[in-house]
């Protein structure tokens, strides 16, 4: 057993070691940079989720399947739209910050491979997410599924509510396709 | 006082302590810094519901320890001490060595596995509760006395091991 006065040098060892370290500097502003960015995260996130159908659904992206999937073509831009209703995942933003607040940079663009399936837009985003490894980057994020009009969005998003990712889904011929994606 | 100008004072007071806790969570200076830093984020976002109910302290202590965990398990971290340092740590000249000499504790704290690491700071530094200490790791108490035992057990086996170690390089040399 540990008695007390070992214990107490052990309190007294931490606060001495504590004391070593050196002033950080200012870290209020650039914190309170980035709490400003998340909040707008957050707002905006708030705001799809109000302006959506009642109908959404949420999953666990991290217990789901993997099989193929699409894959995004390199430097599509955000102007550059398959999809015949436009851009609807433009108007979420996606937070791609690592915990160090280095960002990482957002994915814009659009599958090279089109093709209609009869498989809900949950079913592909979850294929789509194993397939591309965002699911082990991101294991934390579960998907939120949005109606939106003619179109399905599917949303990416962590505990806290940062948004990692968005698919949207178009409805063509009765069958779900994956138009544009924007993703960490 | 608006929000950002009430959250800057906050920070900038807090931020120095905040800091010194993420160096004894992590070991690493830098992390420590960019912890602080996320965890004055999340701060802010959170500020007017923590300010109103009076525990800014409490939050920042939980946010920094859960940030701190979520960082190991992303980033696959480990907290061994390099071979080198150990060596340093066990040729010291010194067979005065106990747990109160800052290299020594720094050595044997950095040994101990992330939640013993953790338990030990926020009970001996932080001077938390065993509950208290639960609620912020968010785990049972019986878990915290066992993690607090655990590790008080392995920190006086390491200062046991070092001091074998001196002794017997002193006989060595003699």
């Amino acid at each position: 057993m540990i008695r007390s006065d070992q214990e107490d040098a052990l309190a007294r060892g931490l606060r001495e070691l504590a004391g070593d370290v050196p002033d950080p500097g200012n870290l209020a502003g650039k914190a309170a940079e980035l709490g400003r960015r998340k909040l707008r995260v957050r707002r905006t996130s708030y705001l799809v989720a109000a302006a959506g159908t009642a109908a959404a659904a949420t999953l666990a992206v991290s217990s789901l399947a993997s099989t193929g999937g699409p894959n995004l073509l390199p430097g599509a831009g955000s102007s550059s739209t398959a999809s015949s209703i436009g851009d609807l995942t433009e108007a979420i933003t996606v937070d791609c910050l690592d915990a160090s607040g280095k960002n990482l940079g957002v994915n814009v663009g659009q599958p090279d491979s089109q093709m209609g399936s009869k498989e809900t837009p949950g079913q592909q985003a979850t294929r789509w997410a194993a397939a591309t490894e965002f699911t082990s980057r991101n294991p934390e994020a579960t998907a939120v599924i949005q109606p939106r009009g003619p179109a399905t969005l599917v949303i990416f998003k962590e505990p806290d509510g940062i948004v990692r990712g968005v698919l949207q889904f178009d409805q063509v011929d009765g069958a779900w396709v994956l138009s544009l994606l924007r993703y960490c | 006082m608006d929000r950002d100008e009430e959250f800057v004072a906050f920070a900038s007071r807090a931020s120095a302590g905040l800091v010194r806790l993420g160096y004894l969570l992590t070991g690493d200076y830098d992390l420590a810094k960019d912890v602080t830093q996320e965890t004055l984020a999340r701060m802010y976002v959170a500020w007017p519901k923590i300010r109103d109910q009076g525990r800014v302290h409490a939050y920042a202590r939980t946010t920094m320890t859960r940030q701190v965990h979520d960082w190991r398990r992303r980033h696959r971290m480990g907290f061994e001490l390099p071979t080198a340092e150990l060596d340093n740590h066990n040729s010291s000249a010194d067979p005065a060595i106990d747990l109160a000499n800052s290299m020594a504790l720094l050595a044997a704290v950095r040994s101990l596995e992330p939640r013993e690491r953790t338990v030990i700071v926020l009970r001996y530094y932080e001077d938390l509760s065993e509950i208290q200490t639960a609620e912020t790791m968010r785990c049972s108490v019986s878990a915290v006395k066992s993690l607090t035992h655990r590790a008080m057990t392995k920190l006086r086996r390491y200062q046991l091991d070092s001091e074998d170690t001196v002794a017997t390089k002193g006989k060595g040399q003699s």
